[in-house]
């Protein structure tokens, strides 16, 4: 979680108290809704690659592009929340994120922007948020008149294969 | 030595001792079939003396006072001075096992647990108890502090190399016995240096009259002839070595009849023979322990150690160099195809003399003085000459063009070149990485030896194909899963000798290990002379296990029951020993060798033996790819897989089983789409979900004529058709892992960068041919897709 920071740097004080009242968010929209990932978790944001598709995997893998000629997969985050897909537009972007050793994209409606929240704004999701998503919200948090969703982004990925369609489950295993 | 970083060294000084006990373990094994071997004695004695070297400078204390006294133990087996007698192989052994144990305890952590003191008291409780007389000198100079240099040859007594010349009465009986006889006793008091002719020749040696000896010593002259006069010698004297080169026979003060044949360049032994060249000032040096005894394991070579993620590197940067040409080639062809066209110079000189005669013909009319039609010719005449005034910019332009076409064939020359440089830059980079399997081979005569022991199994090793090259990862990840079968052929396969006699076999059980290039790929085979898989064993086994029903079962064949084998929890060794027969283990066999895009099968004959055949990609960083579109993405097929690509009309389709196949050269082949082994998101893939949209109504759409283009692939066993939209084209893919920033894809190798930037899928065809095979009987997703007649 974000709030366990290190006690990294005793002597610099501002930046230790940056990082334990200051969240820095990227803000980005599905559909009506608005959500947010930690910074830090941000490899870069780049407009939509040209994806080639790949079997064997859930429908919300859209597939894998080149990023700088390493082959990254690409989540479309609306089918994985269950939201009904939505065309590319001029404002679709791919969030790459890093989640441990690996990178990987998320596409998002748009990317609104980076905003720093104090986190005593921020509190736990309700247990009433029926979304798929909400198992993947580490807080809410309000921003103006908006309510603001705040992924695990880790959390997300980290049930990645056993959402294998099962025929081939008995191979995969070895692979994961 | 406190300037040194020893942080630093480690790695250096771990990679050099690896590679010094893989090789002690090779002329140890050598020493073990022949414990006279006097290369594989000497070689020994060599390694441990630099093993003792590095360790001092490290400052590793064990390390450097047991290969201290296992040096001398060989520095006195070299000389002659003991046998070679099993206790002291087998405590050897246990030496080397002990030693390779410390390093690896080293290498992971830093430092090592591993405790060598007992061992080192026993190898010296050895020595003494079984010491050969006088060998003070000896023990004196190995301690000598020369020594701990590193790969230095053994530290010499200071003193004048003499040369001993022994003339022994003609046609001696057991000269060669004498000869030793000699040399031994020379050792006891004197380092030899060399003789001639060698120990090892005295073998070969029926009739020997002359034997010269070159050593070091502190003995005065009249020790020396004393101790080299033996029953039969004719006469001893001493001589300096060089002068013995210059003129040996006139220094030979009794004119001995002595064939030429016998006596050949007298400076260097036999083992040294490969450097005829060395000059006679060398001789003070000591050449024995630094030349390689005339092993078969002589490597010249020079080599670099270098970190393999710059080698990676260098590998991904040649690939995208192949890449970039590609894309080269591409754009020349497609400015050539622009330029092609016709040759406009015959047109434009036409055209060019029509508007001449046009202007004349006008001239005549306005002199002829017709000036009927008014101011018409002049305006006709004017337009002419705009006209020509134009064309002439034509001409120009065309001139241009003409040189832009001269260019662009050197372009293409050049694009050419650009080709075969990076082809071979790429073919380079591969072949640094390429290591030959021999090495790994080699291991195997240890693990041999061990297991033979322990199972009370008679067993012998064959290797062949030991020069291939594969690459150096593969090696390495090659080496458990072979150690895991070839321990299950000795285990499971081999009989014991009794039972192998009275099934009239040889009472030795082989195990054979061997390799070879075959097209694209590197097939290794291990296999054994044992009695082989009993099926109806398998058969019940899996039925007891639950695996499947005893009805499903008695359906089997012998090769889907054989295949059993690879299935977590299956073993039909009667007894469970600490080597094998536990059940674990094949299936992970099986998966490592999928991991490195290869593929493992095993046949078996009963009574006969089973061999296993593993065939991989010559490496795993680039692919010859036939590439095809399926659903408007581009697919690589390797082209191992690649039996030949047809062209089939709908009416060479047949149904079996309601599956979709075709007749090729009175075969029927199976017919596979990918959506048949692929799903998509959950179901077909969405361009075919369009397509059977559309397709109701309309008639089928593809190719026009309804001819489909077929692959057909093969993974050595099944051959399947598998239907593709379109080919685009030959070409050698850089293979990128999808597991990298995923996991792995069932039925993907993986994925690889094309010109245009975009990515595409590599298939692993022994998946989606195994996939295929094994798809249920009534699914079939896609029938929409092929021809029309089949809804």
């Amino acid at each position: 979680m974000l709030a366990g920071s290190s006690p990294a740097k005793p002597t610099d004080d501002a930046t230790r108290r940056g990082d334990r009242f200051i969240a820095q968010l990227v803000g980005f929209r599905l559909g009506d809704e608005d959500y947010a990932i930690a910074i830090t978790k941000i490899q870069e944001i780049i407009l939509m690659k040209p994806i080639t598709r790949i079997p064997q995997v859930p429908d919300y893998i859209e597939g894998l592009i080149n990023l700088r000629g390493s082959v990254v997969p690409v989540v479309n985050l609306r089918a994985r929340f269950g939201l009904p897909r939505k065309e590319v537009d001029d404002d679709t972007r791919t969030i790459v994120v890093n989640i441990q050793e690996k990178t990987v994209g998320c596409v998002v409606d748009a990317v609104t922007q980076v905003m720093r929240i104090n986190r005593e704004e921020i509190q736990p999701p309700p247990l009433a948020v029926l979304s798929v998503a909400h198992q993947y919200i580490s807080g809410l948090a309000k921003l103006d008149d908006r309510l603001l969703i705040i992924l695990d982004i880790e959390r997300l990925f980290e049930d990645q294969s056993p959402l294998l369609s099962g025929q081939w489950a008995d191979k995969s295993s070895a692979g994961s | 030595m406190s300037g040194f970083n020893l942080a630093e060294l480690l790695p250096f000084y771990m990679d050099e001792t690896d590679e010094h006990i893989a090789l002690l373990n090779d002329s140890l094994l050598r020493l073990e079939a022949d414990p006279s071997d006097a290369p594989a004695l000497q070689e020994t004695f060599r390694i441990f003396h630099s093993i003792k070297g590095a360790s001092v400078v490290m400052g590793f204390q064990s390390v450097n006072r047991l290969t201290h006294h296992l040096e001398t133990l060989f520095d006195e087996l070299r000389a002659g001075k003991r046998i070679l007698d099993r206790p002291a192989l087998n405590l050897t052994f246990r030496c080397l096992d002990e030693l390779r144990d410390y390093h690896k305890d080293l290498r992971s952590r830093g430092e090592s647990s591993v405790d060598l003191t007992n061992l080192v008291q026993e190898v010296v409780s050895y020595l003494e108890a079984t010491a050969p007389g006088a060998h003070p000198a000896l023990v004196a100079a190995s301690q000598s502090p020369a020594s701990a240099q590193a790969a230095e040859p053994p530290p010499l007594e200071t003193g004048v190399p003499t040369r001993i010349v022994v003339v022994f009465e003609s046609n001696l009986p057991l000269v060669d016995m004498k000869a030793r006889l000699v040399l031994n006793r020379l050792a006891a008091q004197a380092r030899i240096l060399r003789s001639q002719p060698t120990v090892e020749e005295l073998d070969q040696i029926e009739s020997l009259e002359r034997l010269s000896i070159d050593v070091v010593t502190e003995c005065d002259a009249s020790t020396l002839v004393q101790l080299a006069d033996v029953e039969g010698a004719k006469r001893v004297y001493l001589e300096s070595p060089e002068s013995a080169r210059v003129e040996p026979l006139a220094t030979v003060p009794i004119a001995t009849p002595e064939p030429a044949h016998s006596l050949p360049t007298p400076v260097l032994t036999g083992a040294t023979a490969t450097r005829p060249s060395t000059p006679p000032s060398e001789v003070a040096e000591p050449v024995p322990p630094r030349a390689e005894p005339g092993s078969t394991k002589a490597r010249m070579v020079e080599t670099i150690r270098v970190d393999s993620d710059r080698l990676d590197h260098l590998m991904n940067l040649a690939g995208e160099l192949v890449l970039t040409k590609a894309r080269f080639s591409a754009i020349a062809r497609g400015l050539d195809d622009l330029f092609k066209g016709t040759h406009a110079h015959a047109l434009k000189l036409d055209t060019r003399e029509r508007l001449d005669v046009v202007s004349r013909s006008l001239e005549t009319l306005t002199t002829s003085g017709a000036a009927a039609s008014g101011g018409s010719i002049d305006r006709i005449a004017s337009h002419i000459r705009r006209l020509r005034d134009q064309f002439q910019a034509i001409e120009n332009e065309l001139e241009r063009i003409g040189e832009a076409r001269e260019q662009l064939k050197s372009l293409s020359d050049t694009v050419h070149s650009l080709g075969r440089v990076s082809d071979s830059l790429q073919k380079g980079v591969l072949d640094t990485r390429m290591v030959p399997i021999g090495p790994l081979f080699e291991r195997f005569r240890r693990v041999i030896r061990d297991l033979s022991v322990s199972s009370g199994k008679e067993v012998a090793l064959r290797i062949a194909g030991e020069k291939t090259e594969l690459d150096k990862r593969m090696i390495d990840e090659l080496s458990d899963p072979l150690i895991h079968m070839v321990r299950n052929g000795v285990d499971h396969g081999l009989e014991r000798p009794e039972d192998r006699v009275a099934a009239g076999k040889p009472r030795t059980g082989t195990i054979s290990l061997s390799a070879s290039h075959r097209g694209n790929s590197v097939v290794i085979t291990a296999s054994d002379d044992g009695r082989g898989i009993d099926i109806e064993r398998v058969r019940k086994k899996i039925v007891a296990n639950g695996l499947i029903t005893a009805e499903d079962a008695a359906a089997l064949s012998d090769r889907e029951l054989t295949a059993f084998i690879w299935h977590p929890g299956l073993s039909t060794a009667e007894t469970i020993t600490d080597v094998s027969g536990r059940g674990v283990g094949m299936d992970i066999v099986k998966n490592r060798i999928e991991s490195l895009n290869g593929a493992v099968d095993v046949r078996s004959v009963l009574g006969q033996g089973t061999t296993f055949t593993i065939r991989l990609p010559l490496t795993l960083a680039i692919m010859s790819c036939l590439l095809v579109r399926i659903h408007d993405e581009v697919y690589a097929i390797p082209l191992d897989h690649l039996d030949e690509i047809v062209e089939i009309r709908p009416g060479q389709l047949f149904k079996v089983q309601g599956r979709p196949a075709l007749e090729l050269r009175k075969k029927i082949i199976a017919l596979v789409t990918l959506d048949d082994v692929f799903i998509w998101g959950g179901g077909a893939h969405p361009r075919v979900r369009d397509r059977a949209n559309r397709a109701n109504g309309e008639a089928q759409a593809a190719g026009g004529n309804g001819n489909r283009i077929v692959v057909i692939v093969q993974n050595g066993e099944t051959t399947i058709g598998l239907l593709v939209d379109d080919l685009i084209g030959m070409q050698e893919v850089v293979l990128k892992s999808i597991e990298r920033n995923f996991r792995a894809i069932p039925g993907l190798s993986g994925a690889s960068i094309l010109g245009d930037g975009r990515v595409s899928l590599i298939l692993d065809l022994d998946a989606v041919i195994e996939r295929a095979a094994r798809r249920p009987l009534a699914a079939n997703l896609n029938s929409t897709q092929l021809a029309a007649s089949d809804v």
